[in-house]
């Protein structure tokens, strides 16, 4: 998919940069080559809601321009320096035509998105926090940390983007992260270590698709 | 009576089962050609589906009339955005491509309307080809001038 960017411009984005708004047309597509956009909205008291995040190899926001309303769902923010490829629609448009086998790996590429984003948006519907924050974990370990049995996440995370990003008090997380440095599956202060052999051992049992 | 009448109607739609897949298609009383998807599909319905589109397309083209399509793939569960689904999809997109048609309208949940969309995009017919989330919409789009 970078091919189709090939000849795009390269952007450069601060950390907190909003680079989409809820609402907005979609008037621009990104594909990342480094650093981390988080999808979120926010809800009638105020408060954030994390609902994704999206990091290297990573096009945005493809599924909202192929939705009917061709309009972005949620807020889109870089939670790191970010780089970034940007392409016109219309471009886009001109790049896929005729051609088949790219048409076949967006499809491939959207449609894997758009589970992850069911199974991030069914994990944020249950009540059960300990459930939450091992998702989210296991989320964070696949989108943001280095391969192997112990993953470092890339993003340095604070107990209320936690919670944010759970849709969960500081108070909940602080209680549940600390049960889990007991036993072993997270270390680290705010860059997490995760241990994720003993991580994916829980998920079967919290039924946990991550 | 109404025996004959269903009768009639039944000998003009088209159905095609294959395990849970189901495509049916037919002209409704608009004058629309319709197709109904339901179930999980299969390369198999998926083509036939399309061909059973051309072949209608075809006879109310020849009529000089124009050509609307009305799709509902709001019974789809899910989409199988694998490599099998690939000739299937290929058989879509030359469709959208040669056959003639002045608009189809198809509605299904978000996967089915990113994938209808992504080969609207290849086969270049965007401005014929339009997704919704639900049939107002659809036939409202499909009604319009535009």
């Amino acid at each position: 998919m970078e091919d189709l960017f090939a000849d795009s411009r390269l952007r450069k984005l601060p950390k907190g940069q909003i680079v989409i708004y809820e609402g907005d047309s979609v008037d621009h597509l990104y594909y990342i080559v480094n650093g981390f956009i988080k999808v979120y909205n926010i809800l009638s008291n105020g408060s954030e809601r994390t609902i994704f995040i999206y990091g290297p190899d990573d096009l945005f926001p493809f599924t909202s321009y192929l939705s009917g309303s061709g309009v972005a769902r949620y807020f889109y923010e870089s939670i790191a320096e970010t780089e970034v490829y940007s392409i016109s629609p219309k471009r886009l448009e001109q790049k896929v035509r005729g051609n088949f086998e790219i048409g076949e790996a967006l499809i491939q590429y959207s449609n894997s998105v758009s589970q992850q984003f069911i199974q991030r948006i069914d994990i944020l519907s249950v009540n059960d926090a300990r459930r939450k924050i091992i998702a989210l974990l296991a989320f964070l370990a696949t989108k943001t940390g280095n391969d192997g049995d112990i993953s470092t996440l890339s993003i340095p995370l604070t107990t209320q983007d936690i919670a944010n990003m759970c849709g969960l008090t500081r108070e909940t997380v602080s209680i549940q992260l600390a049960r889990l440095r007991r036993a072993g599956i997270v270390s680290g202060g705010r860059s997490l270590v995760i241990d994720t052999v003993k991580l994916n051992k829980l998920k079967p049992a919290l039924a946990i698709h991550t | 009576m109404i025996l004959v009448m269903k009768e009639n109607f039944s000998n003009s739609r088209d159905t095609f089962r294959l395990g849970r897949s189901k495509v049916e298609t037919f002209i409704n009383p608009a004058g629309f050609i319709e197709q109904w998807f339901s179930g999980p599909q299969k390369p198999e319905s998926l083509i036939h589906g399309v061909e059973q589109l051309v072949k209608k397309a075809k006879k109310i083209n020849a009529r000089s009339e124009a050509v609307l399509i009305l799709v509902d793939a709001s019974s789809v569960p899910k989409i199988d955005g694998t490599g099998q689904m690939a000739q299937a999809r290929k058989v879509a997109v030359k469709a959208m491509k040669s056959a003639p048609y002045n608009k189809i309208a198809v509605y299904g949940n978000l996967a089915v309307q990113i994938m209808v969309n992504t080969l609207a995009l290849v086969a270049g017919r965007r401005d014929k080809v339009k997704v919704f989330a639900d049939r107002t919409d659809a036939l409202r789009w499909l009604k319009s001038r535009k």
